[in-house]
Protein backbone atom coordinates (compact mmCIF):
# COMPACT_ATOMS: atom_id res chain seq x y z
CA UNK A 1 0.00 0.00 0.00
CA UNK A 2 2.99 2.43 0.80
CA UNK A 3 5.82 1.85 -1.18
CA UNK A 4 9.31 4.09 -0.53
CA UNK A 5 12.05 3.59 -3.62
CA UNK A 6 15.16 5.10 -2.29
CA UNK A 7 14.16 8.39 -0.95
CA UNK A 8 16.41 10.83 0.27
CA UNK A 9 15.64 14.02 2.37
CA UNK A 10 18.18 16.57 2.83
CA UNK A 11 17.33 19.83 3.99
CA UNK A 12 20.00 22.94 3.25
CA UNK A 13 21.40 25.13 5.41
CA UNK A 14 20.17 28.13 6.72
CA UNK A 15 23.37 29.71 6.41
CA UNK A 16 24.96 30.14 3.13
CA UNK A 17 28.32 28.12 3.86
CA UNK A 18 26.51 25.60 6.43
CA UNK A 19 26.54 21.97 5.66
CA UNK A 20 23.14 20.43 4.53
CA UNK A 21 21.28 17.86 6.97
CA UNK A 22 20.49 13.92 5.73
CA UNK A 23 16.83 13.71 7.55
CA UNK A 24 16.68 10.44 5.61
CA UNK A 25 19.30 8.36 2.98
CA UNK A 26 18.06 6.42 0.54
CA UNK A 27 15.61 4.62 2.00
CA UNK A 28 13.43 2.19 0.61
CA UNK A 29 10.97 -0.26 1.89
CA UNK A 30 7.11 -1.16 1.82
CA UNK A 31 3.51 -1.59 4.13
CA UNK A 32 1.05 -4.10 3.52
CA UNK A 33 -2.23 -3.75 3.99
CA UNK A 34 -3.33 -3.83 7.73
CA UNK A 35 0.17 -4.70 9.04
CA UNK A 36 1.59 -3.15 12.09
CA UNK A 37 4.65 -1.20 11.50
CA UNK A 38 7.00 0.39 14.04
CA UNK A 39 9.43 2.67 12.89
CA UNK A 40 12.29 2.88 16.03
CA UNK A 41 15.44 5.52 15.52
CA UNK A 42 17.06 7.88 18.41
CA UNK A 43 15.63 11.64 17.91
CA UNK A 44 16.91 12.37 14.67
CA UNK A 45 16.68 9.30 13.06
CA UNK A 46 14.53 10.50 10.57
CA UNK A 47 11.08 9.01 11.84
CA UNK A 48 9.43 12.09 12.06
CA UNK A 49 10.30 13.09 8.69
CA UNK A 50 9.37 10.30 6.78
CA UNK A 51 5.96 10.13 8.19
CA UNK A 52 5.25 13.88 6.91
CA UNK A 53 7.15 12.45 3.73
CA UNK A 54 4.38 10.25 3.66
CA UNK A 55 1.67 12.70 3.99
CA UNK A 56 2.72 14.92 1.68
CA UNK A 57 4.17 18.08 4.33
CA UNK A 58 7.14 17.06 2.66
CA UNK A 59 8.45 16.48 -0.22
CA UNK A 60 11.37 13.94 -1.09
CA UNK A 61 14.72 15.51 -2.79
CA UNK A 62 15.14 11.94 -4.20
CA UNK A 63 13.15 8.98 -5.10
CA UNK A 64 9.66 7.94 -5.12
CA UNK A 65 7.16 7.83 -2.71
CA UNK A 66 4.01 5.82 -3.81
CA UNK A 67 0.46 5.45 -2.03
CA UNK A 68 -2.34 3.21 -3.74
CA UNK A 69 0.22 3.06 -6.32
CA UNK A 70 0.28 6.74 -6.94
CA UNK A 71 3.49 8.65 -6.84
CA UNK A 72 2.71 10.89 -4.26
CA UNK A 73 5.93 12.85 -4.50
CA UNK A 74 4.19 14.35 -7.79
CA UNK A 75 0.73 15.42 -6.26
CA UNK A 76 -0.22 18.53 -7.23
CA UNK A 77 -1.05 20.82 -4.07
CA UNK A 78 -5.02 20.79 -4.26
CA UNK A 79 -4.63 16.81 -4.63
CA UNK A 80 -2.62 16.83 -1.24
CA UNK A 81 -6.01 17.13 1.10
CA UNK A 82 -7.67 14.24 -0.84
CA UNK A 83 -4.45 12.23 0.05
CA UNK A 84 -4.46 13.20 3.66
CA UNK A 85 -8.34 12.05 4.01
CA UNK A 86 -7.08 8.35 3.34
CA UNK A 87 -4.46 8.73 6.28
CA UNK A 88 -5.45 9.62 10.55
CA UNK A 89 -2.47 10.89 11.99
CA UNK A 90 -1.93 11.27 15.45
CA UNK A 91 0.61 13.49 17.01
CA UNK A 92 3.01 13.39 20.04
CA UNK A 93 1.78 17.01 21.29
CA UNK A 94 -2.19 15.58 20.02
CA UNK A 95 -2.61 19.37 17.91
CA UNK A 96 -6.11 19.57 18.46
CA UNK A 97 -8.20 22.24 18.42
CA UNK A 98 -7.94 24.06 21.44
CA UNK A 99 -11.61 26.35 20.60
CA UNK A 100 -13.44 22.92 19.89
CA UNK A 101 -14.66 20.26 21.93
CA UNK A 102 -14.09 16.66 21.32
CA UNK A 103 -16.73 16.03 19.27
CA UNK A 104 -15.97 19.07 17.09
CA UNK A 105 -12.18 18.09 16.94
CA UNK A 106 -13.58 14.52 15.52
CA UNK A 107 -16.27 15.61 13.78
CA UNK A 108 -13.85 17.84 11.87
CA UNK A 109 -12.65 15.35 9.80
CA UNK A 110 -15.91 14.06 8.13
CA UNK A 111 -17.39 17.86 7.72
CA UNK A 112 -13.92 18.57 5.35
CA UNK A 113 -15.01 14.81 3.59
CA UNK A 114 -18.43 16.38 3.03
CA UNK A 115 -20.54 14.27 5.19
CA UNK A 116 -23.65 14.77 6.73
CA UNK A 117 -24.85 15.68 10.22
CA UNK A 118 -26.39 12.76 10.84
CA UNK A 119 -23.80 10.75 9.43
CA UNK A 120 -21.13 12.32 11.46
CA UNK A 121 -23.22 12.35 14.42
CA UNK A 122 -23.50 8.55 14.15
CA UNK A 123 -19.82 7.96 13.51
CA UNK A 124 -18.13 10.43 16.54
CA UNK A 125 -20.55 8.60 18.86
CA UNK A 126 -19.16 5.21 17.68
CA UNK A 127 -15.67 6.15 17.83
CA UNK A 128 -15.76 7.61 21.35
CA UNK A 129 -17.37 4.49 22.59
CA UNK A 130 -14.05 2.73 21.18
CA UNK A 131 -11.99 5.42 22.80
CA UNK A 132 -13.93 5.31 26.04
CA UNK A 133 -14.82 9.02 25.60
CA UNK A 134 -18.48 9.05 25.64
CA UNK A 135 -18.93 11.44 28.99
CA UNK A 136 -16.40 13.91 27.42
CA UNK A 137 -17.80 14.62 24.24
CA UNK A 138 -18.36 18.48 25.16
CA UNK A 139 -15.18 19.04 27.08
CA UNK A 140 -12.21 21.26 25.74
CA UNK A 141 -9.04 19.76 25.32
CA UNK A 142 -7.92 22.05 27.81
CA UNK A 143 -10.43 20.40 30.34
CA UNK A 144 -8.93 17.21 29.27
CA UNK A 145 -5.76 14.93 30.82
CA UNK A 146 -3.11 14.28 28.58
CA UNK A 147 -4.27 10.49 28.12
CA UNK A 148 -7.37 12.14 27.31
CA UNK A 149 -6.26 14.12 24.53
CA UNK A 150 -4.31 11.55 23.04
CA UNK A 151 -7.59 9.31 22.58
CA UNK A 152 -9.08 12.25 21.22
CA UNK A 153 -6.51 12.58 18.83
CA UNK A 154 -6.40 8.54 18.16
CA UNK A 155 -10.42 9.23 17.66
CA UNK A 156 -10.06 12.20 15.36
CA UNK A 157 -7.28 10.08 13.05
CA UNK A 158 -10.03 7.61 13.06
CA UNK A 159 -13.49 8.55 12.69
CA UNK A 160 -13.06 8.79 8.85
CA UNK A 161 -11.97 5.18 8.57
CA UNK A 162 -8.71 5.85 6.72
CA UNK A 163 -6.62 3.10 5.15
CA UNK A 164 -3.60 4.10 7.17
CA UNK A 165 -2.90 5.45 10.88
CA UNK A 166 0.23 7.20 11.26
CA UNK A 167 1.17 7.84 15.03
CA UNK A 168 4.26 10.01 15.03
CA UNK A 169 5.77 8.90 18.80
CA UNK A 170 2.10 9.28 19.99
CA UNK A 171 2.84 8.08 24.22
CA UNK A 172 5.85 10.71 24.75
CA UNK A 173 3.97 13.02 26.50
CA UNK A 174 2.41 10.33 28.59
CA UNK A 175 2.23 8.92 31.68
CA UNK A 176 3.35 4.67 31.37
CA UNK A 177 -0.35 3.70 32.52
CA UNK A 178 -1.89 6.56 29.73
CA UNK A 179 1.07 4.94 27.21
CA UNK A 180 -0.47 1.15 27.37
CA UNK A 181 -3.63 2.77 26.97
CA UNK A 182 -2.59 4.47 23.91
CA UNK A 183 -1.24 0.72 22.79
CA UNK A 184 -3.50 -1.07 23.31
CA UNK A 185 -6.01 1.05 21.30
CA UNK A 186 -3.86 1.23 18.03
CA UNK A 187 -3.81 -2.52 18.33
CA UNK A 188 -7.19 -2.46 18.48
CA UNK A 189 -8.07 -0.30 15.58
CA UNK A 190 -4.49 -2.75 13.69
CA UNK A 191 -6.97 -5.66 14.56
CA UNK A 192 -10.15 -3.80 12.88
CA UNK A 193 -8.60 -3.96 9.71
CA UNK A 194 -6.75 -0.88 9.56
CA UNK A 195 -2.83 -0.26 8.88
CA UNK A 196 -1.01 1.70 11.60
CA UNK A 197 2.47 3.18 11.12
CA UNK A 198 4.03 3.92 14.95
CA UNK A 199 7.25 6.26 15.13
CA UNK A 200 8.60 5.64 18.54
CA UNK A 201 11.74 5.51 20.68
CA UNK A 202 10.36 3.53 23.61
CA UNK A 203 12.16 0.65 23.69
CA UNK A 204 9.66 -1.37 26.01
CA UNK A 205 6.97 -0.55 23.98
CA UNK A 206 8.16 -2.62 20.91
CA UNK A 207 9.30 -5.20 22.91
CA UNK A 208 6.12 -5.78 23.99
CA UNK A 209 4.05 -5.43 20.64
CA UNK A 210 6.15 -7.93 18.67
CA UNK A 211 5.30 -6.64 15.09
CA UNK A 212 7.16 -5.50 12.47
CA UNK A 213 10.01 -3.15 13.24
CA UNK A 214 11.48 -1.05 10.73
CA UNK A 215 15.07 0.09 12.81
CA UNK A 216 16.27 3.85 11.48
CA UNK A 217 19.95 5.09 11.96
CA UNK A 218 21.07 8.56 11.07
CA UNK A 219 18.63 8.88 8.20
CA UNK A 220 19.80 5.17 7.02
CA UNK A 221 17.55 1.60 7.15
CA UNK A 222 19.64 -0.44 9.56
CA UNK A 223 17.38 -3.21 10.42
CA UNK A 224 13.85 -4.24 9.06
CA UNK A 225 12.53 -7.65 11.02
CA UNK A 226 9.05 -8.84 10.94
CA UNK A 227 8.78 -9.83 14.87
CA UNK A 228 11.36 -7.13 15.52
CA UNK A 229 13.01 -5.85 18.60
CA UNK A 230 14.29 -2.18 19.82
CA UNK A 231 18.18 -2.95 19.52
CA UNK A 232 19.96 -0.39 18.92
CA UNK B 1 -22.19 22.57 -1.48
CA UNK B 2 -24.89 23.97 0.37
CA UNK B 3 -24.14 21.54 3.36
CA UNK B 4 -20.15 23.24 3.49
CA UNK B 5 -21.20 26.60 3.22
CA UNK B 6 -23.28 26.12 5.89
CA UNK B 7 -20.59 24.48 8.05
CA UNK B 8 -17.88 27.42 6.98
CA UNK B 9 -20.51 30.26 8.37
CA UNK B 10 -21.19 28.32 11.40
CA UNK B 11 -17.60 27.44 11.83
CA UNK B 12 -16.74 31.07 11.78
CA UNK B 13 -19.69 32.42 13.69
CA UNK B 14 -18.51 29.67 16.98
CA UNK B 15 -14.84 30.85 15.94
CA UNK B 16 -16.04 34.77 16.59
CA UNK B 17 -17.85 33.93 19.50
CA UNK B 18 -15.26 31.61 21.18
CA UNK B 19 -12.69 34.12 20.50
CA UNK B 20 -14.93 36.95 21.87
CA UNK B 21 -11.49 38.62 23.49
CA UNK B 22 -9.92 38.63 20.87
CA UNK B 23 -13.02 39.36 18.36
CA UNK B 24 -13.80 42.37 20.36
CA UNK B 25 -10.88 43.99 20.10
CA UNK B 26 -10.46 43.62 16.29
CA UNK B 27 -14.01 45.34 16.38
CA UNK B 28 -12.66 48.09 18.62
CA UNK B 29 -10.16 48.55 16.20
CA UNK B 30 -12.19 48.56 13.29
CA UNK B 31 -14.59 50.97 14.74
CA UNK B 32 -11.73 53.45 15.39
CA UNK B 33 -10.52 52.81 11.64
CA UNK B 34 -14.29 53.39 10.06
CA UNK B 35 -14.68 56.36 12.32
CA UNK B 36 -11.39 58.21 10.83
CA UNK B 37 -12.27 57.23 7.42
CA UNK B 38 -15.31 58.72 7.89
CA UNK B 39 -13.96 61.60 8.94
CA UNK B 40 -11.61 62.01 6.01
CA UNK B 41 -14.36 60.99 3.59
CA UNK B 42 -16.71 64.35 5.15
CA UNK B 43 -13.22 66.37 4.92
CA UNK B 44 -13.36 66.87 1.51
CA UNK B 45 -16.93 68.60 1.38
CA UNK B 46 -15.99 70.50 4.57
CA UNK B 47 -13.23 72.12 2.35
CA UNK B 48 -15.02 72.56 -0.69
CA UNK B 49 -17.59 74.44 1.25
CA UNK B 50 -15.01 76.31 2.36
CA UNK B 51 -13.04 77.02 -0.63
CA UNK B 52 -16.36 77.81 -2.07
CA UNK B 53 -16.98 80.55 0.78
CA UNK B 54 -13.28 81.92 0.25
CA UNK B 55 -14.55 82.08 -3.79
CA UNK B 56 -17.69 83.56 -3.35
CA UNK B 57 -16.61 86.77 -2.04
CA UNK B 58 -14.37 87.17 -5.09
CA UNK B 59 -15.65 89.08 -8.13
CA UNK B 60 -14.33 91.83 -10.81
CA UNK B 61 -16.26 95.11 -11.87
CA UNK B 62 -16.64 96.57 -15.02
CA UNK B 63 -16.85 100.18 -15.00
CA UNK B 64 -18.02 102.08 -18.07
CA UNK B 65 -16.98 105.38 -19.38
CA UNK B 66 -19.17 108.72 -18.10
CA UNK B 67 -21.45 108.75 -21.18
CA UNK B 68 -22.55 105.52 -21.12
CA UNK B 69 -26.29 105.10 -20.75
CA UNK B 70 -28.08 102.55 -18.27
CA UNK B 71 -29.88 100.81 -20.74
CA UNK B 72 -27.00 100.42 -22.78
CA UNK B 73 -25.29 98.58 -20.02
CA UNK B 74 -28.00 96.50 -19.21
CA UNK B 75 -28.10 95.29 -22.79
CA UNK B 76 -24.67 94.95 -22.98
CA UNK B 77 -25.41 92.37 -19.58
CA UNK B 78 -27.69 90.98 -21.42
CA UNK B 79 -25.83 89.67 -24.53
CA UNK B 80 -22.74 89.01 -22.14
CA UNK B 81 -24.42 86.68 -19.68
CA UNK B 82 -24.59 83.78 -22.30
CA UNK B 83 -20.69 83.15 -21.93
CA UNK B 84 -20.21 80.10 -19.94
CA UNK B 85 -17.37 81.39 -18.05
CA UNK B 86 -20.06 83.74 -16.27
CA UNK B 87 -21.97 82.45 -13.04
CA UNK B 88 -23.51 85.74 -12.06
CA UNK B 89 -23.53 89.07 -13.67
CA UNK B 90 -25.17 92.15 -11.26
CA UNK B 91 -25.49 95.44 -12.53
CA UNK B 92 -24.81 98.44 -10.58
CA UNK B 93 -26.18 102.33 -11.95
CA UNK B 94 -24.50 105.39 -10.86
CA UNK B 95 -27.17 105.55 -7.72
CA UNK B 96 -26.88 102.32 -6.25
CA UNK B 97 -22.98 102.80 -6.93
CA UNK B 98 -23.43 106.28 -4.52
CA UNK B 99 -25.82 104.47 -1.95
CA UNK B 100 -23.52 102.01 -1.56
CA UNK B 101 -20.43 104.59 -1.03
CA UNK B 102 -22.97 106.93 1.45
CA UNK B 103 -23.95 103.84 2.96
CA UNK B 104 -20.00 102.71 4.06
CA UNK B 105 -18.79 106.03 4.79
CA UNK B 106 -21.71 107.45 6.56
CA UNK B 107 -19.33 107.65 9.69
CA UNK B 108 -16.81 109.50 7.75
CA UNK B 109 -17.44 113.07 7.95
CA UNK B 110 -14.42 113.87 5.57
CA UNK B 111 -15.31 111.51 2.66
CA UNK B 112 -19.28 113.06 2.71
CA UNK B 113 -18.23 115.86 2.75
CA UNK B 114 -15.94 115.78 0.15
CA UNK B 115 -18.80 113.97 -1.84
CA UNK B 116 -21.17 116.94 -1.22
CA UNK B 117 -18.11 119.27 -2.43
CA UNK B 118 -18.08 117.92 -5.69
CA UNK B 119 -21.99 118.61 -6.02
CA UNK B 120 -22.53 115.93 -8.69
CA UNK B 121 -22.60 111.89 -8.99
CA UNK B 122 -19.29 111.39 -9.65
CA UNK B 123 -19.91 107.33 -9.76
CA UNK B 124 -20.49 105.10 -13.26
CA UNK B 125 -22.79 102.43 -14.00
CA UNK B 126 -21.21 99.26 -13.55
CA UNK B 127 -21.36 95.17 -14.00
CA UNK B 128 -20.29 92.82 -11.30
CA UNK B 129 -19.04 89.58 -12.46
CA UNK B 130 -18.91 86.35 -11.05
CA UNK B 131 -17.18 84.00 -12.60
CA UNK B 132 -17.96 79.80 -12.45
CA UNK B 133 -13.99 78.91 -11.48
CA UNK B 134 -11.83 81.36 -9.68
CA UNK B 135 -9.33 80.59 -12.85
CA UNK B 136 -12.15 82.07 -15.14
CA UNK B 137 -11.65 85.73 -14.46
CA UNK B 138 -8.75 86.52 -16.89
CA UNK B 139 -10.42 84.78 -19.76
CA UNK B 140 -13.70 87.09 -18.92
CA UNK B 141 -11.52 90.14 -18.85
CA UNK B 142 -9.81 89.07 -22.02
CA UNK B 143 -13.40 88.67 -23.54
CA UNK B 144 -14.31 91.89 -22.23
CA UNK B 145 -11.65 94.03 -23.79
CA UNK B 146 -11.64 91.78 -27.14
CA UNK B 147 -15.58 92.51 -27.59
CA UNK B 148 -17.75 94.89 -29.67
CA UNK B 149 -18.32 96.79 -26.29
CA UNK B 150 -14.58 97.31 -25.39
CA UNK B 151 -14.94 101.38 -26.78
CA UNK B 152 -17.63 101.89 -23.51
CA UNK B 153 -15.57 99.94 -20.90
CA UNK B 154 -13.58 102.55 -18.99
CA UNK B 155 -12.25 100.16 -16.81
CA UNK B 156 -11.96 96.47 -15.77
CA UNK B 157 -10.85 95.99 -12.50
CA UNK B 158 -9.30 92.35 -12.26
CA UNK B 159 -6.15 94.04 -13.49
CA UNK B 160 -5.72 95.62 -9.80
CA UNK B 161 -7.05 92.48 -8.10
CA UNK B 162 -5.11 90.29 -10.17
CA UNK B 163 -2.55 89.49 -7.46
CA UNK B 164 -5.98 88.57 -4.71
CA UNK B 165 -7.50 86.25 -7.36
CA UNK B 166 -4.17 84.39 -8.09
CA UNK B 167 -3.45 84.50 -4.52
CA UNK B 168 -6.99 83.13 -3.46
CA UNK B 169 -6.83 80.79 -6.14
CA UNK B 170 -3.62 78.81 -5.79
CA UNK B 171 -4.43 78.89 -1.93
CA UNK B 172 -7.51 76.68 -2.69
CA UNK B 173 -5.22 74.40 -5.06
CA UNK B 174 -2.69 74.63 -2.45
CA UNK B 175 -5.54 73.43 0.34
CA UNK B 176 -6.95 70.85 -1.94
CA UNK B 177 -3.75 69.15 -2.95
CA UNK B 178 -2.57 69.16 1.14
CA UNK B 179 -5.90 67.54 2.03
CA UNK B 180 -4.77 64.82 -1.07
CA UNK B 181 -1.76 64.32 0.42
CA UNK B 182 -3.83 63.91 4.51
CA UNK B 183 -6.77 61.87 3.36
CA UNK B 184 -4.38 59.31 1.02
CA UNK B 185 -1.70 59.04 4.12
CA UNK B 186 -4.25 58.69 7.11
CA UNK B 187 -6.43 56.41 5.17
CA UNK B 188 -2.99 54.52 4.13
CA UNK B 189 -2.92 54.41 8.09
CA UNK B 190 -5.99 53.20 9.07
CA UNK B 191 -5.81 51.01 6.43
CA UNK B 192 -2.60 48.92 7.22
CA UNK B 193 -4.05 49.08 11.36
CA UNK B 194 -7.06 47.19 10.56
CA UNK B 195 -5.08 44.90 8.07
CA UNK B 196 -2.46 44.28 10.95
CA UNK B 197 -5.41 43.96 13.32
CA UNK B 198 -6.80 41.02 11.66
CA UNK B 199 -3.26 40.06 10.75
CA UNK B 200 -2.43 39.22 14.28
CA UNK B 201 -5.48 37.46 15.17
CA UNK B 202 -4.86 35.14 12.55
CA UNK B 203 -0.93 34.83 13.42
CA UNK B 204 -1.99 33.78 16.65
CA UNK B 205 -4.03 30.61 14.97
CA UNK B 206 -0.95 29.61 12.35
CA UNK B 207 -0.61 26.21 14.41
CA UNK B 208 -4.43 25.30 14.20
CA UNK B 209 -4.15 26.22 10.80
CA UNK B 210 -1.59 23.71 10.10
CA UNK B 211 -3.10 21.14 11.59
CA UNK B 212 -6.57 21.86 9.61
CA UNK B 213 -4.64 21.07 6.39
CA UNK B 214 -3.10 18.23 8.02
CA UNK B 215 -6.06 16.33 8.57
CA UNK B 216 -7.02 17.23 4.75
CA UNK B 217 -8.88 20.19 4.62
CA UNK B 218 -9.25 22.29 1.66
CA UNK B 219 -8.00 25.72 1.41
CA UNK B 220 -10.87 26.59 1.25
CA UNK B 221 -12.37 25.23 3.86
CA UNK B 222 -9.73 26.65 6.16
CA UNK B 223 -10.23 29.99 4.58
CA UNK B 224 -14.13 30.25 5.14
CA UNK B 225 -14.37 30.46 8.58
CA UNK B 226 -11.66 33.37 8.59
CA UNK B 227 -13.75 35.56 6.06
CA UNK B 228 -17.10 34.72 7.65
CA UNK B 229 -15.11 36.21 11.24
CA UNK B 230 -13.71 39.08 8.98
CA UNK B 231 -17.38 39.81 7.79
CA UNK B 232 -18.91 39.50 11.06
CA UNK B 233 -16.00 42.14 12.55
CA UNK B 234 -16.47 44.36 9.89
CA UNK B 235 -20.36 44.66 10.11
CA UNK B 236 -20.68 44.99 13.70
CA UNK B 237 -17.64 47.63 13.47
CA UNK B 238 -19.64 49.46 10.78
CA UNK B 239 -22.47 49.72 12.05
CA UNK B 240 -21.39 51.00 15.40
CA UNK B 241 -19.47 53.37 13.55
CA UNK B 242 -22.71 54.35 11.62
CA UNK B 243 -24.03 54.81 15.18
CA UNK B 244 -21.24 56.72 17.06
CA UNK B 245 -20.40 59.25 13.82
CA UNK B 246 -24.05 59.80 13.62
CA UNK B 247 -24.28 60.86 17.30
CA UNK B 248 -20.75 62.73 16.68
CA UNK B 249 -22.07 64.90 13.89
CA UNK B 250 -25.06 65.62 15.56
CA UNK B 251 -23.98 66.42 19.34
CA UNK B 252 -21.30 68.41 17.74
CA UNK B 253 -23.34 69.85 14.87
CA UNK B 254 -23.79 73.69 16.70
CA UNK B 255 -20.64 73.81 18.20
CA UNK B 256 -18.86 73.69 14.72
CA UNK B 257 -21.44 76.12 13.50
CA UNK B 258 -20.18 78.29 16.01
CA UNK B 259 -16.95 78.14 14.91
CA UNK B 260 -17.64 77.77 10.73
CA UNK B 261 -21.19 78.96 10.24
CA UNK B 262 -21.35 77.69 6.53
CA UNK B 263 -20.62 74.39 7.92
CA UNK B 264 -23.28 72.11 9.55
CA UNK B 265 -21.87 68.83 10.27
CA UNK B 266 -25.08 66.98 10.40
CA UNK B 267 -26.36 68.01 7.11
CA UNK B 268 -23.41 67.26 5.56
CA UNK B 269 -23.38 63.90 7.24
CA UNK B 270 -27.11 63.38 5.97
CA UNK B 271 -26.85 64.26 2.66
CA UNK B 272 -23.96 61.86 2.38
CA UNK B 273 -25.40 59.53 4.57
CA UNK B 274 -25.96 56.02 2.05
CA UNK B 275 -22.28 57.29 0.62
CA UNK B 276 -21.29 56.88 4.33
CA UNK B 277 -23.14 53.69 5.10
CA UNK B 278 -21.18 52.20 1.60
CA UNK B 279 -17.83 53.36 2.80
CA UNK B 280 -18.43 51.67 6.39
CA UNK B 281 -19.46 48.76 5.49
CA UNK B 282 -17.43 48.58 2.41
CA UNK B 283 -14.63 49.67 4.29
CA UNK B 284 -15.16 47.30 7.37
CA UNK B 285 -16.09 43.97 5.49
CA UNK B 286 -14.33 44.63 2.14
CA UNK B 287 -10.83 44.52 4.89
CA UNK B 288 -12.39 42.35 6.42
CA UNK B 289 -12.00 40.06 3.43
CA UNK B 290 -9.08 41.17 2.19
CA UNK B 291 -6.54 41.27 5.40
CA UNK B 292 -7.78 37.57 6.20
CA UNK B 293 -7.23 36.09 2.52
CA UNK B 294 -4.04 37.74 2.36
CA UNK B 295 -3.10 37.05 6.09
CA UNK B 296 -3.66 33.35 5.65
CA UNK B 297 -2.15 33.06 2.43
CA UNK B 298 1.61 31.80 3.28
CA UNK B 299 -0.01 29.55 6.60
CA UNK B 300 -2.40 27.18 3.88
CA UNK B 301 1.58 26.40 2.15
CA UNK B 302 1.06 23.04 4.12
Amino acid sequence: MIALHQVSKIYSSRQKSGPPTIALDNVSFSVDRKEFVSLVGRSGAGKTTLLKLIIAEERPTKGKIFFDSKDISKLKRFQIPYLRRKVGVVFQDYKLFPKKTTYENIAYVLEIMGKKDEEISWEVSQVLEIVGLKNRAYNFPSELSGGEKQRVAIARALVHRPDVILADEPTGNLDPYNTFEIIRLLNKIYEMGTTVILATHDRELINILKKRVITLEEGKVIRDEQRGRFIL
Amino acid sequence: MFNSLKRVIQAGYKSFSRNIGLSLATVFIMILVLILLTFLFLLRPTADILIQGFEEKIDISVYFKEYVLGEDVLSIKESIKENPDIKEIEYISKEQALDAFEQRHKDNPVIMESLKEIGFNPFVASLSIKATEIDKYEQIAEYLEASPYATLIDNIDFFERRTVIETVASLNESIKSTLFIFIFILGMIGFLVGFNTIKMGIYSLTEEIKVMKLVGASNWFVRGPFLIQGIIVGGIAALAALLITLLLSYGFDTRVQFFIPEISIFNLFTNNFWSIVLLQFGAGIGLGIFSSIIAIRKYLEV
